[in-house]
């Protein structure tokens, strides 16, 4: 039965074909796959993740856990498959991961969880909700969404705009901030317009992503019927996710959870959900996507 | 030499194993979620997570950690329960192509009675493997595992309920003398034993001066308890294993041939790898593949003429 079946989801190595920093702490690393892993690939979808392992394949199998991350974007080339990510220099992992130069090959498991659910309807409004290092799965939906020609806007927050700082072009940002404009680049890539918040006022709006939300709804009272889509610290999924709830607004957000397998296997990612008794879903199986409804914040 | 020549099998008890090559329970679910990463139909047999009477929610997150060369965790025993397992997993285990063995957890003696009763009665299962180390409620919650009269009375009892089943049981290394409960599982009529579970820890985060699991304590597994491992596995069976003729299931930080391989000299008859099926599970294939090769480097037949033969 085995042979007859097309894995969704697959083992593979790839080869790094760029690996430049975003901003400060965090770097982009793109990874090209080729063949069964170039087709599987190809097939991610946004909010979906990868579990790397962080050091040259075959080196530091065995000695340390792979580490997720969101894939922040797929592009097809020929008979290949680039995948990104973007992430923050943190831990261990993640500095392993900073050591590795083009044309080293890294191991991944992919594409794994649950992705976000795109609305079907061609006249549907998507706001893209992303903070820090939750922006990279935005970037990938506003991709799609663009292919699918759904309405959308991006929003960006961070403490400040160093962390972002490669990917801003602050020139411009237009003179109200809540106007989308063509500031960030990889926003840009799709032609999303994005809307940037930073708490200190560095950048953009000054205030927390769900304010700069609000002030961009009062403006645009059609967009009141909008998907919301988020990813981001927890404090801040959490505001947006009743923010969502009290105006009746759909709200999909992309968790995290200290996760071994990634694949479902170990039960480590345990998320608990909302209602009386205490339950338990799988971040990395039944998500890292869910409807903000069913967290328990 | 080449890999036709070579014979990986081994004899499990009853089973006749075309490899040695065997899941850790908790690691690789309830049936086939590893199959996107491995060829489930190459593995010498099939053990599923541990299987308890009721649901269990497992513990609050944080569940697992990494700690140098190994892994941390405290899940819990979350699984489905009893009637689901027979109802939802039995089902997809018919379908697997090599021998099932299903672990089986409790927090007393009836509990792993009646657990053990249900799931051997299911034709597809061809071997209990008793998870000893969960604490008894009713004693305190000592690990059954750690008192052999405890384990007597559990493996006696589940012995006298299922008589024809294949029982293997899973020792837990958080004693003073492996032998002790090795031989009290046999006497009480084990036709197999594991070992081992996991090293009991503590992860502790100095800047919160807080545990790190949310259990407090959790189980150490991984490369990092290889040498306990290989250490337990090599006296069980030189003092009690051998002359009783009861084959080992060693694990502990299994994560390559070269390991397997020398956890068969030490003893064991068959192999499990749990922890680095997390990180690599294809490894599960590699590991038959690297056993091929060190034969036919070693100029060997069969791998079961090498078990035990550590000098
Ligand atoms: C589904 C998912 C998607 C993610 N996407 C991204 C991403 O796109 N970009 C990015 O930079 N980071 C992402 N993360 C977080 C990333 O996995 C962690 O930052 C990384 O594992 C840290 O590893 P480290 O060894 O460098 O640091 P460590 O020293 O291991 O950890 C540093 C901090 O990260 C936390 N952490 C460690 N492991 C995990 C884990 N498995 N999940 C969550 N937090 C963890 C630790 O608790 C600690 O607070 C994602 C996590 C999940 C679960
Ligand atoms: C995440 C995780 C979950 C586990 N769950 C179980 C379990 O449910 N029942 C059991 O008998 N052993 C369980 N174990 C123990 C393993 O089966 C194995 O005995 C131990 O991890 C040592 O092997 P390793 O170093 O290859 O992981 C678990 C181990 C891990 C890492
Ligand atoms: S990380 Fe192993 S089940 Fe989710």
């Amino acid at each position: 039965m085995n042979q007859e079946r097309i894995a969704r989801r697959g083992q593979f190595q790839g080869v790094i074909v760029s690996h430049c920093p975003f901003g400060q702490g965090y770097n982009s690393l793109i990874i090209r796959f080729e063949g069964i892993a170039s087709v599987t690939i190809a097939k991610a979808q946004p909010g979906q993740f990868v579990q790397v392992a962080c050091g040259p394949a075959g080196i530091t199998k065995g000695t340390t856990l792979r580490r997720p991350f969101s894939i922040s974007g797929v592009t097809l080339d020929g008979d290949t498959t680039c995948l990104e990510i973007i992430y923050r220099i943190i831990g261990p992992g993640t500095e392993a991961l900073a050591n590795m130069s083009v044309g080293d090959m890294i191991d991944v498991l992919a594409p794994l969880g649950q992705g976000f659910k795109l609305p079907k309807d061609p006249d549907a409004k998507c706001l893209l909700l992303g903070g820090g290092i939750g922006l990279p799965p935005m970037f990938f939906l506003a991709d799609r969404l663009a292919q699918q020609g759904v309405d959308r806007v991006g929003f960006a927050a961070a403490r400040n705009i160093e962390v972002v700082q490669n990917d801003i072009v602050a020139e411009a940002i237009v003179d109200n901030p809540l106007v989308p404009s063509k500031a960030m680049k990889h926003f840009n890539a799709s032609d999303t317009g994005s809307i940037i918040a930073s708490d200190d006022g560095s950048c953009g709006f000054k205030g927390n992503i769900l304010e700069a939300l609000e002030g961009f709804l009062a403006r645009h009272p059609d967009w009141n019927i909008a998907t919301m889509y988020a990813c981001g610290p927890e404090p801040m999924l959490k505001a947006l996710a009743l923010f969502a709830q009290a105006v009746d607004m759909e709200c999909q957000v992309c968790m995290e959870a200290y996760m071994a397998c990634g694949i479902g296997v170990c039960q480590s990612c345990a998320i608990e959900l909302a209602g009386g008794e205490r339950s338990y879903k799988l971040v990395c199986a039944h998500g890292p996507v869910f409807n903000g409804r069913e967290i328990k914040w | 030499m080449t890999d036709k020549n070579v014979d990986l099998g081994v004899q499990f008890g009853p089973l006749k194993l075309a490899n040695p090559i065997m899941t850790a329970s908790g690691t690789c679910g309830y049936a086939f979620e590893l199959r996107d990463f491995v060829d489930m139909d190459r593995l010498g047999a099939y053990i599923t997570k541990s299987i308890t009477l009721e649901p269990r929610m497992g513990n609050k997150p944080q569940r697992t950690y990494e700690v140098a060369s190994g892994m941390m965790n405290a899940i819990g025993l979350a699984n489905v329960g009893l009637d689901k397992f027979i109802e939802e997993k039995i089902p997809l285990l018919e379908k697997m192509n090599v021998p099932v063995i299903v672990n089986v957890a409790g927090k007393e003696v009836p509990e792993y009675v009646k657990v053990a009763k249900e799931v051997s009665a299911q034709d597809c299962v061809a071997g209990l493997e008793l998870n000893v180390s969960c604490p008894n409620v009713k004693e305190g919650g000592i690990s059954f595992g750690t008192d052999p009269k405890l384990i007597q009375e559990l493996v006696g009892s589940v012995r006298q309920a299922c008589p024809d089943t294949f029982l293997i049981v899973k020792l837990t290394p958080n004693v003073t003398d492996i032998t002790v409960p090795a031989r009290a599982a046999i006497d009480a009529g084990a036709n197999a034993l594991s070992l081992i579970n996991t090293f009991m820890g503590l992860a502790i985060d100095a800047e919160k001066r807080k545990p790190i699991l949310a259990n407090r304590t959790g189980g150490v597994s991984g490369p990092a308890v290889k040498p306990m491992a290989l250490h337990m596995v090599n006296r069980v069976y030189n003092e009690v294993a051998k002359d009783a003729g009861i084959p080992i299931l060693g694990m502990g930080g299994i994560t390559n041939a070269t390991d397997a391989i020398e956890f068969i000299l030490a003893g064991a008859t068959g192999i499990s790898v749990g922890t680095n099926v997390l990180i690599n599970p294809g490894c599960l294939n590699e590991i038959e593949v690297g056993l091929k090769e060190y034969l036919i480097r070693h100029h060997e037949t069969k791998l079961s003429d090498l078990i035990g033969k550590l000098k």
